[in-house]
């Protein structure tokens, strides 16, 4: 049920920004009581809709009809996708308490897809939440409306029915922007077409908010700053505006004494946001190419837009207090997790996090959605529990990495796990003690670096190794290879371990007096203690 | 000496209208780089608009170092501009893509016509005699003209059609201000094209224009044009009325030349509008007139007032309610209207009265914590749903709780709030007109009607508790007085049976202190006498205390079987029962057998029930001790064939020191505690007494039932 029934750019349009201010970001207000109660709130009406949703009677059982805020935590275990894919794959309708509006999709483990339905209010909530963050992305201080009706927002992450492009579409019943491209064109277009057709379209028509992966952001500052001259000529740029904005941008330029363009002469933009997990990396040079900090969102597929900046040069997380009902599994629980296997039974709330630690969360999804108590797999470190300079009263976060057993760069590769890389090597028939593979940062730059004891059989050199594991998993994960073409660089390193190197590592542990579990070292992101033991001196990487 | 009125005039009235444009200009457009794009239009309208004051000044005193012709140049360029400058800050303002394009060709165009005039090709001459302006215009005039015009009425139209598209009465109040310098900048230019140029009406207009401008820019945000213009523009309307009626008077008359008839009907009209506006019914006639008119549609004073005279009188909640709600049902013309107050004994806001075609849904209830309340005790004023939703608090509001709002029809919410906080709310539905509710009403005259509507809510309130009060205390009254007259009966019963056997125990005491008694006989049957009374005696004081010691104390219970117990019963009554020529029968079912229960008191119950038996039955007839089992619980019985009860005294048996003949002539003793006594150990048991007769001389059958024995208590026992 709709709750406003003019647009936001309506607000705008009438000089009302301070509305325009309260309906979006005056969660900013709150203090950490405020937040809890409303998500308690919240919490207790999902928990009714929930005892009429068929989704969660088949996933728990009858104990949904006990549930109250207090022994949900209790009574209900924590909840991967794989509980709920049976009820999901296949999209019914009636899975829900409320009808479903939209399907969302994201990319689950080795390309197979997770559905994620959502309801008319969560998909509300979702343009909402879109508006917020491209209000909070331009605001240069505490009730900074820049946003205007007309606004060209370019975006080249993933379309409908992927959640980026949900929330573009979800954002436009709220605001009149000006899409580029169109939503109605941006589904049938590849990455590569969407990110020409932006770039192209922001020639002539200029843009002020930009939306793409972070990774693109970089690339482009880098091709400006070679000088672009590999681009190929295109008859766009004859247009008046589009030759008009070139004219102004060398003027700029030459004012900075640089021979060469970057996207910040050409383009003065209000606000931008960077997608992807190593936005951290490239915050300078993306300030130094596009004139702006790339604004920080945190958001999933199955909840929604959950943080977001404050405004300004702001650069810390904010939950929102009704995107979902948040809980918290400390550091030493999801360790200990990864070491024994055995799953974390506590959890903490909002108000009971501390600042330095950090946390894996869980969310229950508000609206009539489908997610209870469900692990996203995601760290966070609390920063602060205020910020006294914004005037902020609600704890700040930053985002660490997943927390799970997977890898992804960039937030672009899609998701690298054992499974893929088992297959992977299966694929490449090459025969092998065991490995183990870690997301690094060689000269600021991600690459997944696998560590791999051959077999004395095998015959294969790091580099011809290298080689093929790349093409296979190219043809296995779509957005691995979408990487390389992004990065300019194979993003896969390989180090052939001298032959009896897990077994030194064991026989180490051992006399550490380490248990049968832990005496080798974790196939997906070991620590920089592991690997050291595994190479010892030896480092033959390619 | 004449003073030159004329050019006087050309002098102050372009300066106060530059130096008019130049405070907007410094109070607004200092901080140019913040400014967005129609900021900037806006107050690029306002430099070139001061501009062209300060040129018509130079101008018109003519300095000797510029040439006039170059002069009147700079106006023109300044007066195209304007037109350009206005459509800028529309087409931003409004966000009409289609209009900026045209914006970016109306600035090549000007361009272009800038030139032109600085070439002398618009206007390339100009000079003032004896105060009246005559110009020279080129060939290239038309096409000036043209474009003053398109871009001006460009600018109208957008604004008009943006008035037409929207219903929010702020925004239109916005777009009044923008309206109203359109106007008056289009009627000045077009004054200039008419013979009444010689005078200063262009600059006049721009005047006001820039008076309206500033009044919106300082004051869109907080006052509307209805409370703003009705003190100017509806004077100005009625004083230029009134000077046109004096002016076109004198002129038929004759009397003066044309610019001193100007001056002569100024004066007359300050003087004697002045005498006339002092006769204050008169004032008040044509502010209400005015208001009216232009803007209010219903007199805030007078409803203020009917709603005061509503709740003047004490009346209970929902009445004084429903009276409101139908008062501004018809001055504001509302299609609904609910008042919602918090109840009085549950954690919840209620409906209580309503106005419109349907009452409220039977579920229309929120919580006492419900974010809703939270948040309209920390407004404190009027909201609209959408204004409620965006405040944060409001976050946490359930789907329900928003159905139940758009059930109510509500378009404005309006706190009613007390020393206690939030007492309630009125959920106003739409007005019938289609209007909105006007900032004003939301922010004064719907807080000031809750503020009196608490009070009146209050007074009910209060009013209601001292009448349940005194209802309470007329019942307590009656209880007492009933409990006064039992107390009464109670010491006239118990003095009465205690009494008796004092009497004959005192007096037999007497006949053996004075050994009045001669033979053993009879001092043994004295003796027998006495002891028996003072059993008697105390067992009368030993019921008394029994009711005592079980309303201190309670009952210990233990399991044991009914039916042997039953039998001891029978073996002790029968023969007293005999002895009276009444015949006991005793049936047992087979599957009755334990309960839990006190042995002592529950044999107080039967032996009590047995006695009434006999003492109320006739010589020959029989008394039936019965009891069987029906699920969980175990029924007793005992059935006489006596005097029986009426069936209307049936339900008072088993009250205290009830007597079905309570008259002191009664046949039967007893101080009625017997039967009370009995109630109040089955109750202790868990199980209920009753009793059943068909009427005077049908005999009397009471009843007790008793839980029976769970296996638990069986197998632990």
């Amino acid at each position: 049920m709709k709750r406003y029934s003019e647009k936001t750019s309506e607000l705008v349009r009438r000089r009302e920004f301070d509305r325009a201010w309260q309906r979006h970001c005056s969660y900013l207000d709150l203090n950490i009581d405020e937040f809890m109660h409303i998500q308690k709130r919240l919490l207790l009406e999902q928990l009714e809709l929930g005892r009429r949703s068929p989704l969660w009677r088949n996933v728990f059982g009858d104990v949904i009809d006990d549930l109250t805020v207090e022994n949900m935590r209790e009574l209900i275990p924590l909840t991967e996708y794989e509980d709920y894919e049976p009820y999901l794959r296949d999209r019914p309708s009636d899975i829900l308490a409320l009808p479903i509006k939209e399907w969302a999709r994201t990319s689950g483990l080795s390309g197979k897809p997770k559905w994620v339905p959502y309801t008319e209010d969560m998909y509300e909530h979702l343009g909402l939440c879109t508006i917020t963050t491209g209000i909070l992305s331009s605001a240069r201080y505490r009730g900074d409306v820049r946003l205007r009706p007309g606004d060209v927002v370019a975006s080249n992450l993933p379309p409908r029915p992927f959640m980026s492009g949900l929330a573009l579409v979800a954002s436009s019943e709220f605001f009149d922007y000006h899409y580029i491209p169109p939503l109605d064109m941006t589904e049938e277009m590849s990455f590569q077409e969407r990110t020409e057709w932006v770039f192209r379209q922001a020639m002539i028509e200029g843009m002020q908010l930009l939306g793409a992966m972070t990774i693109v952001l970089v690339r482009m500052g880098e091709m400006f700053e070679q000088g672009a001259r590999n681009r190929r000529f295109s008859w766009h740029m004859l247009h008046p505006k589009a030759i008009w904005r070139i004219i102004r941008a060398a003027r700029k330029a030459r004012k900075e004494n640089r021979s060469y363009i970057l996207p910040r002469d050409l383009w003065t933009l209000k606000g931008l946001q960077g997608g992807g997990t190593d936005t951290f990396l490239y915050r300078e040079r993306i300030k130094e190419y596009w004139g702006l900090y790339p604004y920080e969102i945190y958001a999933c597929t199955e909840g929604g837009i959950m943080a977001a900046q404050a405004w300004g040069d702001h650069q810390h997380l904010i939950f929102l207090p009704d995107s979902a009902f948040y809980e918290f599994i400390s550091e030493e629980d999801w360790v200990k997790e990864r070491l024994d296997g055995v799953p974390p039974t506590r959890t903490l709330l909002m108000d009971e996090l501390e600042v330095g630690k950090r946390y894996d969360v869980v969310i229950t999804n508000f609206y009539g959605g489908a997610f209870l108590r469900y692990r996203l797999h995601d760290l966070v470190e609390v920063v602060a529990l205020e910020d006294k300079e914004y005037g902020i009263r609600l704890p700040q976060f930053q985002f660490v990495g997943r927390s799970g057993a997977f890898i992804d760069l960039s937030g672009f590769a899609g998701l690298i796990d054992e499974k893929l890389l088992l297959r992977a090597l299966a694929q490449v028939g090459v025969p092998y003690v065991d490995w183990t593979i870690r997301k690094e940062f060689p000269g600021k730059q991600p690459i997944v670096h696998l560590y791999i004891e051959l077999k004395p059989e095998a015959n294969l050199s790091a580099d011809a190794l290298r080689e093929k594991l790349h093409a296979v998993l190219k043809e296995m994960n779509s957005d691995y290879g979408d990487v390389e073409r992004m990065l300019g660089y194979v993003p896969l390193r390989v180090t052939t371990l001298a032959p009896g190197s897990f077994d030194r590592f064991i026989q180490h542990r051992l006399a550490q007096g380490a248990d049968l579990a832990h005496l080798k070292p974790l196939r997906i992101q070991p620590s920089a203690e592991d690997i050291a033991l595994l190479t010892g001196k030896e480092h033959n990487g390619s | 000496m004449s003073i030159p009125w004329t050019e006087v005039l050309w002098v102050i009235i372009p300066a106060l209208s530059a130096i008019f444009y130049a405070a907007i200009l410094y109070t607004y457009g200092g901080n140019w780089r913040n400014l967005d794009a129609a900021e900037r239009w806006l107050m690029a309208f306002v430099t070139v608009a001061a501009l062209w004051g300060l040129s018509s000044v130079l101008f018109h005193t003519a300095p000797e170092f510029i040439p006039p012709e170059v002069l009147v140049r700079l106006v023109a360029l300044f007066n195209f501009a304007m037109p350009l400058t206005v459509y800028g800050f529309t087409a931003h303002f409004l966000a009409r893509r289609f209009a900026i394009r045209l914006l970016n060709i109306g600035i090549i165009l000007y361009l272009v016509i800038a030139i032109l005039i600085l070439l002398g090709y618009v206007v390339y001459d100009a000079r003032v005699v004896n105060g009246v302006v005559t110009q020279k215009y080129g060939p290239a005039m038309i096409l000036a003209a043209a474009y003053w015009v398109t871009y001006m009425y460009g600018a109208g139209l957008a604004i008009l059609k943006e008035w037409r598209r929207t219903h929010n009465e702020d925004y239109r109040n916005r777009l009044a201000y923008l309206l109203g310098v359109i106007f008056f900048l289009t009627l000045g230019n077009t004054i200039n094209i008419t013979p009444l140029q010689i005078y200063p009406l262009d600059q006049l207009c721009a005047a006001i224009a820039a008076g309206l401008l500033a009044l919106s820019l300082a004051r869109s945000h907080v006052l509307t044009t209805q409370q703003a213009l009705p003190r100017i523009l509806g004077i100005l309307v009625f004083a230029f009325l009134y000077v046109f009626i004096i002016s076109i008077t004198l002129y038929i008359l004759g009397q003066l030349a044309r610019w001193t008839l100007i001056l002569a009907s100024v004066l007359f009209a300050l003087v004697s509008g002045v005498l006339l506006l002092s006769f204050e019914p008169l004032r008040r006639q044509i502010m209400t007139f005015i208001n009216h008119w232009f803007f209010e549609e219903y007199d805030v004073n007078q409803l203020l007032y009917n709603i005061s005279q509503a709740s003047t009188y004490l009346r209970l909640p929902h009445v004084l309610g429903r009276d409101i709600l139908r008062e501004l049902q018809n001055t504001l013309d509302l299609s609904s209207a609910v008042l919602v107050l918090k109840h009085e004994f549950e954690p919840e806001y209620r409906p209580i009265a309503w106005v419109g075609n349907e009452p409220p849904p039977e579920d229309a209830r929120f919580p006492e914590d419900s974010p809703l309340i939270e948040v309209l005790g920390s407004v404190g004023r009027a909201l609209t749903l959408e204004e409620l939703a965006e405040h944060p608090k409001a976050h946490a509001l359930w789907q329900r709780e928003w159905e139940t709002l758009y059930n109510l029809n509500t378009r404005v919410i309006v706190p009613i709030v007390s020393e206690e906080g939030v007492i309630g709310f009125m959920a106003l539905g739409p007005k019938r007109s289609g209007r909105h509710f006007s900032l004003r009403e939301r922010r004064h005259i719907l807080p000031l009607i809750a503020n009196q509507i608490a009070i009146a809510l209050t007074n009910s309130w209060l009013y209601g508790q001292v009448q349940k009060e005194a209802e309470m205390l007329a019942r307590a009254n009656e209880e007492l007085r009933e409990l006064n007259k039992i107390k009464s009966e109670m010491v006239q019963n118990v003095s009465h049976e205690l009494r008796t056997p004092l009497t004959l125990i005192q007096g037999y005491a007497e006949l053996l202190a004075y050994d009045m008694l001669e033979t053993p006989q009879e001092i043994k049957e004295a003796g027998e006498i006495i002891l028996q009374h003072a059993k008697h005696l105390r067992h009368l004081v030993e019921q008394l205390l029994a009711f005592q010691r079980l309303e201190r104390s309670g009952i210990e219970k233990e399991p044991f079987d009914v039916a042997q117990w039953l039998k001891e019963v029978y073996q002790a009554w029968a023969p007293t029962m005999a002895r009276e020529g009444l015949t006991l029968h005793l049936d047992v079912a087979e599957d009755v057998d334990g309960v839990l229960g006190n042995r002592e008191y529950l044999r107080q119950v039967v032996d009590n029930l047995m006695d009434n038996a006999r003492k109320f039955s006739k010589r020959g007839g029989h008394v039936y001790l019965r009891a069987w089992r029906e699920g969980d619980t175990v029924y007793i019985s005992v059935r006489d064939e006596g005097i029986g009860v009426p069936k209307e005294k049936l339900p008072f048996l088993f009250e205290r020191f009830y007597q079905v003949d309570g008259t002191s002539t009664r046949k039967y003793g007893g101080m009625g505690i017997g039967l009370a006594l009995c109630k109040e150990i089955v109750e202790q048991h868990g199980g209920r007494i009753w009793a059943e007769s068909e009427g005077l001389g049908k005999g009397l059958t009471v009843t007790f039932t008793l839980p029976a024995l769970s296996q638990d208590t069986r197998t632990s026992s």
